[in-house]
């Protein structure tokens, strides 16, 4: 416990002294604020927006999700970048003790900004067992991106550029819902296609375990492969 | 305390061994130091004794047991000062030592340590706004942090300026007289003579010469003196055996012509050349 509060200690001055990171810690609070506040304010500008307040729900509430990923895989490219994962890996603990917290406390950190998100955003509500579900998978969202960054990207520089593809990479699936048969499946292997689904089934009364058990199983499979290429890479060098 | 025996170890991917079957021992109380320039194995067989590196062949032994049988306990027992300083920028000094003194077991004063290499005045300073020198004395009392009985340094005076080179030597010394092993590497000759009880030569992963710098310099020393003469300047050389009776040197002596008189044992690093071939660069 003594090693979880160090650990919790440290990454939060770690953030705090840094000022991109404080702004990426806020940043779900000034979405939430805008989603709930900006969009009615333009949907009674100009009405046609509230034709699609699901959609943009789906996708603040995965701008949401990604901050804490992207937080603690600037954490982890820090110290890929200064060789502390060397002086870790010398410890008296296992190194994926400091990795498995912190990947707990991105998805812990991300489902619940998630679940803030969809409960007072305000323009479109899945209901509170569906909101659960959803936080789950949209929690899920920060392992991936953290891996993704920490394990591929050579610095903070490159860090910043891939959070910004990765970013697409979980937009795209958006895209399904303009496609119509089964060419919708191409963004199938996006994690993030089975969470707008699992959206889209719950303001839509359809089926939601069935996306969310087969959502929950494409983000085990792609996290543990990614979690396999970090060990790889980083660890096992 | 360490055994290492027909130690090989290739790198993945490379085409030659970094390590071709080394043999050496290092005792409880010594410091050992390992010799050679850039690239020459030092660094890999040290990574080897600490796990950081996996998948050798030979022995590699702590305390009687193989180093791959070792769990996360070895951490306990060695620490390990790395060549390039690796801290959290963002933290001071201060909570640098006291975020990695939460996971041992038995740990020193953090202010301690840092008022041992003079970094007292700037241990609420962060780290990056410290100067190279700073960190690596940083880098080296977060070493013995928890007091270990083995004590791993990759080139312990690297990047220091002399007065904190004599700081950090001193610091060895005093942890030696305290019964620590310490296993050294460097490519400063006059730093392994002043602190190493025996030293290694290694070049190419193969170790070249082993014994202790005195016997070293007594097996490849030139027993000769060089003599300076007062009024002409001229230097001559004189064979050390037999001096007492050659008459050139003895008049020359009685008639007090000579300015200064040189023994020309050889150094570290020319019997590092004459034995490897190589220099330490």
């Amino acid at each position: 416990m003594k090693k979880i509060v160090t650990l919790i200690h440290t990454d939060l001055r770690q953030i705090f002294r840094d000022k991109t990171l404080t702004v990426f810690l806020f940043a779900p609070v000034i979405l939430i604020v805008f989603v709930r506040f900006f969009v009615p304010y333009m949907t009674d500008q100009y009405p046609i927006v509230g034709d699609h307040h699901g959609m943009i729900l789906m996708f603040a509430g995965i701008q949401t999700a990604i901050m804490f990923g992207f937080i603690i895989s600037f954490i982890i490219l820090e110290e890929k970048d200064e060789n502390v994962l060397q002086v870790i890996r010398v410890l008296p603990i296992s190194p994926f003790y400091f990795i498995l917290y912190r990947l707990i406390f991105a998805t812990a950190f991300s489902a619940f900004g998630a679940f803030l998100m969809l409960n007072l955003g305000g323009i479109a509500y899945p209901g509170l067992l569906n909101s659960f579900l959803l936080s789950i998978q949209y929690g899920l969202t920060a392992p991936f991106i953290t891996f993704i960054i920490a394990t591929f990207a050579k610095n903070k520089v490159e860090g910043m550029a891939f959070f910004k593809g990765v970013d697409l990479v979980l937009l795209l699936p958006m895209l399904s819902f303009f496609i119509v048969g089964n060419m919708k499946y191409i963004f199938s292997i996006i994690p993030a296609f089975w969470t707008y689904r699992l959206f889209h089934a719950s303001i839509n009364n359809g089926n939601t375990a069935f996306y969310f058990i087969i959502g929950l199983t494409i983000y085990g499979i792609v996290i543990s492969a990614l979690f396999l290429q970090f060990k790889k890479r980083i660890f096992d060098r | 305390m360490i055994t290492v025996k027909d130690l090989n170890f290739q790198y993945p991917n490379a085409s030659n061994f970094a390590i071709k079957g080394i043999d050496f021992s290092i005792e409880k109380g010594e410091i050992f130091g390992f010799l050679g320039p850039s690239g020459s194995g030092k660094s890999t067989t040290q990574k080897i004794l600490f796990k950081l590196l996996t998948g050798y062949s030979g022995a590699a032994r702590i305390d009687g047991k193989e180093v791959s049988e070792w769990g996360k306990d070895l951490y306990e027992k060695i620490g390990v000062g790395f060549e390039l300083p690796n801290h959290y920028l963002k933290l001071t000094a201060l909570e640098n030592l006291a975020f990695f003194k939460n996971f041992y077991a038995k740990t020193q004063d953090p202010m301690d340590l840092l008022d041992m290499v003079g970094l007292k005045k700037d241990a609420n300073k962060k780290v990056g706004d410290f100067s190279k020198g700073m960190k690596m004395r940083l880098n080296f009392v977060r070493s013995f942090l928890h007091d270990p009985e083995i004590l791993f340094l990759d080139e312990p005076t690297s990047g220091l300026d002399p007065v904190n080179s004599k700081v950090v030597k001193d610091i060895i010394l005093d942890l030696k007289s305290k019964g620590k092993t310490i296993f050294i590497t460097t490519h400063q000759m006059y730093d392994a003579e002043k602190l190493c009880d025996r030293v290694a030569f290694i070049v190419d992963g193969e170790i070249k010469a082993m014994d202790s710098p005195e016997n070293l310099k007594i097996q490849h020393s030139n027993r000769s003196v060089e003599v300076l003469f007062r009024n002409s300047m001229e230097k001559e050389k004189f064979e050390l055996d037999g001096l007492g009776q050659n008459k050139v040197f003895l008049d020359k002596l009685q008639a007090n012509e000579i300015e200064t008189i040189h023994s020309k044992e050889a150094s570290l690093d020319d019997i590092f050349i004459q034995v490897t071939g190589k220099t330490l660069v």
